[in-house]
């Protein structure tokens, strides 16, 4: 029987060992960056945390207040109360419609725009481009973006929530980056072959646009998952009422103190008011929270693809 | 043969639509704006019932309170406000004198007459917006109850002591409330006392027994008016919680704590004493909110605490509710195509025991049925016993003070403790110089000058250096940072107003 030697082992997985042998003063120094940053994260992680602790306490427990390391008790009574709530599912449904479809049509609006703008024989490219690019500087404002809405009969549709923001300068102007990084020469020998403009953005560009066009999403996506704003100002149904509108309202239940009362209605079982609060958070948050590591990465990359000087 | 058909049934259609126009209802549409909490559809019982009984066609935008601000300022800003919406301060001024609000008293005597009779002669010109002449704005008067101590009784019980009536009694009783297991769980878990800054009515009665009306305005001996924290007996005060927090009684947590975690205290039975309205406490929390056993008469539970003021001999009460006079419930814009019906709108649904009994407890007979009018007991039918529905249905959504008289569904519908609490506090309830204008220094400096009192307040109570000095920085902090002003400000306006 063959006793593995365990300083050896940890040696063969030591990725220093092929390379420059560490310093004792890099060591502690790793050691301390290692205890800081895990520190940070811990700080970082822990309101979120602590919201989805208390959300699964035991209501009565929960109430003592203090720090969540885990749960009191587990009870998933409050997030049955909540979801039971119609309006929950309309604002989640708005929430959802306006992030697929806003998206969609911010990317696709935002790559009909790049496009152009990144093609350096169109006359005018730079004046064109110096307009966009000083909306970004000075905004419109809100009242004069609110007599634009007004004056397209927007007011309380659904596209209220999705056009006024449908092109971001910022993530056009990744996207035309990006394009302009791209040799010239796909785009001549598609024209050689005699592609327009559509297909050449639509069947060359755009697949080698890809993770550009993946970062930019992700961002659409993002903000429209939790922008609010709009939905306040542009919509007077509550059947228009997004999700992030609709936790602010709850949120803002304190003065009452009818947050539980409100959303859950249910008075035969104790339901914490400020549980319904930290349910409410988690539940919005949740979504989104599962979807970002898959796109995470995406941030950096699109931002540093974006960056390349055409 | 198909020509007859067509033509036949091109007359039929005809005639149909031309029906149907003619016997169709004509409604007029009210728009309006109001802030609240509630999730509520766009459609909904309550609100069909009201569009029936009124004949109106009612359009409502329900915001959310936090919100209200940013949307109103952005529709005037717009110049597309609703019909009826409600609007405080100076923004209220502005849009008076910029021809926006309309002065509704033409319409009052035919379409408010409810209005007009739940006013005294002389009241509605007080508001500061019809001071000018006319009448633009309405305010609400409901909702004016009076901060209560409640303290337990089954508590005081247990540690074998009686309602305190001196401050040192007072302080004996937070004592064994905090250390002699009142709850007679055998654990130190207990406050005698919990106040959150982030809620002005949890200190109250602790202000009250020293005769300062927390978080208000004073008189000084010489006519000044100005800020409590310059009160005589403030640093008695302080002394007394400085004493409470030392000591262990005074839950440590009142500068961070918000005032849900200190109802929170109240309910699962952290403290046995608590500053709030008996109005919320022995009726809307009652028993739903409390986690302990409770008594079917929050009577039996509760009891009042006044201590004896020492210098006048009399029970110290909470503070007098003053009802506002510059935020103005509603306004009609100048946009409003029936001021007419947006007047009977407001009449029938704030002003009526009818529609503030719809608007409130929803339709009699399918969500509620009184058991006893007269003595304000009703029960909730069916499904609507349940919150949600209630809610959802419209129910106390567009009402959620019963009413903008003093007299109102939320009054009439107390239970007999709440209702003789609130009457009983009144009686040695702590008057106050009440400045009901909005003064330019606080405009400017209200928001900081509030932060310095609450800092100066928390500071105080924990601090281990020296309390008079520390006190004389923070009233000269507080005089050099926009108090001195507005002091002079209000010492101007009491002087020619009152």
């Amino acid at each position: 029987m063959t006793v593995m030697n365990p300083t050896r082992l940890f040696r063969k997985k030591d990725p220093y060992q092929n390379h420059i042998s560490r310093t004792r003063g890099e060591k502690i120094g790793g050691v301390i960056i290692c205890i800081f940053l895990f520190a940070l994260s811990l700080i970082m992680i822990y309101p979120f945390w602590h919201v989805l602790m208390y959300s699964i306490s035991e209501p009565e427990r929960a109430l003592g207040g203090g720090l969540f390391f885990y749960p009191r008790g587990i009870s998933f009574f409050s997030y049955s109360l909540v979801l039971r709530n119609a309006q929950i599912w309309i604002a989640y449904k708005n929430t959802i419609l306006k992030t697929l479809f806003g998206t969609l049509i911010s990317v696709v609006l935002s790559a009909m725009t790049a496009y152009p703008l990144s093609v350096k024989r169109l006359r005018g490219r730079n004046f064109f481009s110096m307009m966009i690019f000083f909306t970004m500087l000075f905004g419109g404002g809100t009242i004069p973006t609110y007599l634009l809405v007004k004056s397209l009969s927007l007011i309380d549709t659904f596209w209220a929530l999705i056009l006024p923001g449908a092109v971001s300068a910022y993530n056009m102007f990744i996207l035309r980056n990006y394009m302009q990084s791209l040799p010239s020469e796909l785009e001549e020998s598609a024209r050689i072959d005699g592609a327009m403009a559509f297909t050449i953005l639509f069947r060359i560009i755009l697949p080698l646009a890809a993770p550009s066009l993946a970062a930019i999403a992700m961002f659409y996506g993002v903000s429209n998952w939790n922008s609010y704003m709009d939905c306040l100002l542009y919509t007077n149904s509550t059947s228009l009422q997004t999700l992030q509108l609709y936790l602010r309202q709850v949120l803002l239940q304190t003065s009452s103190a009818n947050a539980a009362m409100t959303v859950t209605g249910e008075t035969s079982e104790y339901v914490s008011d400020t549980q319904v609060q930290m349910v409410i958070v988690a539940v919005s948050v949740i979504p989104i929270l599962i979807v970002y590591p898959y796109l995470q990465r995406f941030y950096t990359k699109g931002i540093t693809v974006g960056a390349v000087k055409g | 043969m198909k020509r007859t058909m067509s033509l036949t049934l091109a007359l039929v259609l005809a005639l149909a639509m031309f029906a149907s126009s003619a016997f169709a209802e004509e409604r007029n549409t009210i728009t309006l704006m109001m802030a609240g909490d509630n999730t509520v559809a766009d459609t909904n019982m309550v609100l069909e019932e009201l569009e029936n009984r009124l004949n109106l066609d009612i359009q409502v935008n329900y915001i959310s309170s936090g919100d209200y601000s940013t949307k109103l300022n952005t529709l005037i800003a717009a110049d597309t406000l609703p019909d009826i919406f409600n609007v405080a301060g100076q923004t209220a001024l502005d849009l008076r004198d910029a021809g926006k609000i309309i002065d509704f008293s033409p319409y009052l005597e035919e379409y408010g007459p409810d209005i007009l009779a739940s006013y005294e002669e002389g009241e509605l010109e007080k508001l500061i917006i019809n001071s000018k002449g006319g009448v633009y704005g309405l305010n609400n008067r409901a909702g004016l109850s009076i901060v209560n101590m409640l303290i337990r009784k089954d508590w005081l019980a247990n540690v074998g002591l009686d309602v305190p009536e001196t401050v040192d009694e007072l302080y004996e009783v937070m004592n064994a409330f905090t250390f002699g297991d009142p709850d007679g769980n055998g654990e130190n878990d207990t406050y005698g006392f919990v106040a959150s800054l982030a809620a002005d009515p949890t200190w109250q009665h602790v202000f009250s027994a020293f005769g300062i009306p927390y978080a208000k305005t004073v008189m000084l001996e010489d006519g000044t008016i100005t800020s409590f924290i310059k009160h005589k007996d403030f640093l008695d005060a302080v002394e007394f919680l400085r004493k409470l927090y030392q000591e262990g009684i005074m839950d440590p947590d009142f500068a961070t704590m918000t005032q849900m975690e200190s109802f929170e205290r109240f309910w699962i039975g952290k403290v046995g004493m608590f500053n709030w309205n008996s109005a919320g406490a022995a009726r809307n929390w009652y028993p739903g909110r409390y986690t302990f056993e409770t008594p079917e008469d929050p009577g039996d539970l509760f009891a009042c605490v006044r201590i004896i003021d020492e210098d006048t001999g009399l029970p110290s009460g909470g503070i007098t509710p003053y009802a506002s006079q510059t935020e103005y419930a509603a306004v009609i814009s100048a946009t409003c195509a029936h001021p007419e019906d947006a007047i009977r709108f407001i009449n029938y649904v704030y002003y009526t025991e009818e529609g503030q009994d719809l608007t409130c407890l929803g339709i009699e007979g399918v969500m509620y049925q009184w058991i006893d009018k007269e003595n304000g007991l009703y029960e909730r039918i069916g499904e609507y016993a349940d919150d949600v529905t209630h809610r959802a249905a419209g129910a106390f959504v567009y009402n959620g003070n019963g009413g903008w008289t003093v007299d109102n569904t939320s009054i009439r519908t107390y239970n007999a403790f709440a209702k003789a609490s609130q009457l009983e506090e009144r009686e040695y309830q702590l008057d106050y110089p009440f400045i009901p204008v909005t003064l330019d220094a606080y405009t400017e400096y209200g928001t900081q000058l509030r932060e310095i009192e609450k800092e100066a307040l928390a500071n105080l109570i924990v601090t281990t250096g020296d309390v008079e000095a520390e006190y004389a920085e923070y009233v000269a902090r507080w005089e050099s940072e926009g108090g001195s002003e507005y002091e002079a400000q209000m010492t101007e306006w009491w002087n020619e107003n009152r």
